[in-house]
């Protein structure tokens, strides 16, 4: 009976590694296919999709950290009222088109303020905003020095347990044999 | 062995959440990097930048003096900031809420739709027409009280304008004037903010027999002017609820290039002159005493007077024997007023 209860606990603990390791394999291609997307666009992107991070001013409509998906489109496509997401010289913003000129668009970047933004400088259209996933992003990229050092480090020495834990298997195994 | 087993893919597990943990943090590094202006500032100096703070002026109220009905407007020259986002931001310092009306021109010269801002609410007249300076009818309802309406319209070498509108219209085509407690109601919103107006300054006085001025220009046929001139010994000038006299008797006011003789100082514009004759040798007088008063005026030449100076009635352009200088001296704005500034500023976007 006791031996039968283990059993079912050691199942319950392999079926739950399993999904952790599923879990980890499938955020780890996640992140790899984010990091191939945003070297090949020049800007973060998923499956076609480009994102960033707003900076909130005052007087914004959206909270600071908010992520912002984005369509990428040219700035024509982008009417008044629509949002348009902009590559400026040291980031990415993004603001609600006022007005257009034939050379650049006009955005609202604070209650008071407004940012022509020239026409090859837009990126996309946004299609999506995400307030809670923008502030884990910023809450990662705000330990991104431990988190990526530490996760390294904890990942290194699992594997350094797990080759250990093999070689012993090997031995034990070739010692059984006849 | 199977104790074994569940260990290596407990070792898996944390190999994979382990670097999960670790790619996520760094691609939301990235994501941030590509996101926030502040994250490359390590490798930023103000030197690597062409371009600095630099203060401009805008000339945009000319004498600094505006009134109901005037308008006026200045170009935004400065540096080309080529292809760099520029926050364009407009801010007027305007507590009495004088209702001036900001506007941008388009490149063809005429008003951008939907460049009008005031910080007047023209609510209660939004159904009325005004018309703008090169003649375009624009709704007071088009009129927005958010900053942005014209700030989403500046550019470098783009025209930034003002008018204070005093005539309504209840049509688009501007034939028919607005009337009603509306508009009565705005005209004495404006009396109440301005109760300003222009008028020749006291200072400008002269004393009888001193002969500086002895005679007025009433009116001009091609070269030749009507004169109405007085002795020079017993001539003085004076100035009465803004308005001058010689002699006692009123002097001729220019408007537009119509003489005639005010009934009051609200008769006067920024552009109305009054023309006198000086003999030559009283001009330094004459100039000293504007000057001193702070009043504008205009030298426009040598005149000849026919017959003798006493009863001379025309006067003609005379370079090489004229002794008589003709000037044109405009009235100062006098009376409370409200005031108004703009600033206008372009931040380049990093």
């Amino acid at each position: 009976m006791g031996c039968g209860k283990h059993g079912l606990l050691r199942s319950a603990a392999n079926a739950l590694f399993v999904i952790f390791t599923f879990a980890g394999a499938f955020i780890l291609t996640v992140c790899v296919a984010a990091a191939a997307e945003t070297v090949a666009r020049g800007y973060p992107s998923l499956f076609g999709t480009g994102y960033t991070v707003f900076s909130a001013a005052d007087g914004s409509v959206l909270p600071d950290e908010t992520l912002i998906a984005f369509e990428p489109c040219a700035a024509s496509e982008i009417g008044e009222g629509g949002w348009a997401v902009y590559r400026s010289a040291r980031g990415m913003r993004a603001g609600a088109v006022v007005a257009a000129s034939d050379s650049h668009i006009a955005v609202r970047t604070s209650a008071a303020e407004v940012t022509a933004v020239p026409r090859e400088a837009v990126l996309g259209k946004a299609t999506g905003h995400y307030p809670a996933a923008g502030r884990i992003l910023s809450a990662l990229a705000d330990a991104r020095a431990a988190g990526t050092g530490g996760g390294l480090a904890v990942a290194l020495f699992a594997f350094f347990l797990l080759l250990r834990g093999t070689g012993k298997d090997a031995s034990d195994t070739l010692s059984a044999a006849p | 062995m199977k104790n074994r087993f569940t260990a290596n893919y407990a070792k898996i597990a944390v190999i994979a959440i382990s670097l999960a943990i670790a790619v996520s943090c760094t691609v939301a590094g990235t994501l941030a990097a590509f996101s926030a202006t502040y994250t490359w500032s390590g490798s930023a100096t103000a030197g690597d930048i062409n371009f600095s703070d630099t203060s401009f002026a805008l000339d945009i109220f000319d004498d600094g003096y505006v009134f109901p009905g005037e308008y006026g407007s200045s170009e935004l020259g400065g540096v080309d900031f080529g292809t760099n986002p520029v926050a364009w931001s407009f801010s007027s310092s305007n507590s009495s809420v004088m209702p001036v009306v900001f506007y941008t021109l388009s490149e063809s010269g005429s008003p951008e739709e939907g460049s009008f801002y005031s910080e007047y609410g023209f609510a209660e007249m939004a159904e009325y027409y005004v018309k703008c300076p090169d003649g375009t009818a624009v709704a007071l309802g088009s009129v927005s009280d958010d900053v942005t309406a014209v700030a989403s319209h500046l550019a470098i070498g783009g025209t930034l304008c003002w008018a204070w509108f005093d005539e309504f219209y209840i049509d688009a085509d501007c034939m028919t004037p607005a009337e009603g407690e509306a508009v009565d109601g705005y005209r004495d919103y404006c009396l109440s903010i301005c109760s300003a107006a222009y008028g020749f300054s006291a200072s400008i006085s002269t004393s009888a027999g001193d002969g500086v001025v002895h005679a007025f220009v009433t009116g001009q046929t091609g070269q030749t002017l009507a004169v109405h001139s007085f002795s020079l010994q017993e001539s003085y000038i004076g100035i009465r609820d803004g308005l001058p006299f010689i002699c006692d008797v009123p002097v001729s006011v220019e408007t537009g290039g119509v003489f005639g003789t005010p009934a009051s100082s609200a008769g006067l514009t920024a552009d109305s002159a009054m023309w006198l004759l000086v003999p030559e040798g009283r001009v330094s007088a004459f100039e000293s005493m504007l000057d001193s008063a702070d009043v504008r005026y205009t030298a426009e030449g040598k005149y000849s007077m026919t017959a003798s100076a006493d009863s001379a009635d025309t006067a003609v352009p005379d370079e090489e024997n004229g002794t008589r200088i003709l000037y044109k001296v405009y009235p100062s704005s006098v009376g409370e007023k409200a005031q108004i500034s703009v600033t206008v500023t372009a931040t380049v976007t990093f």
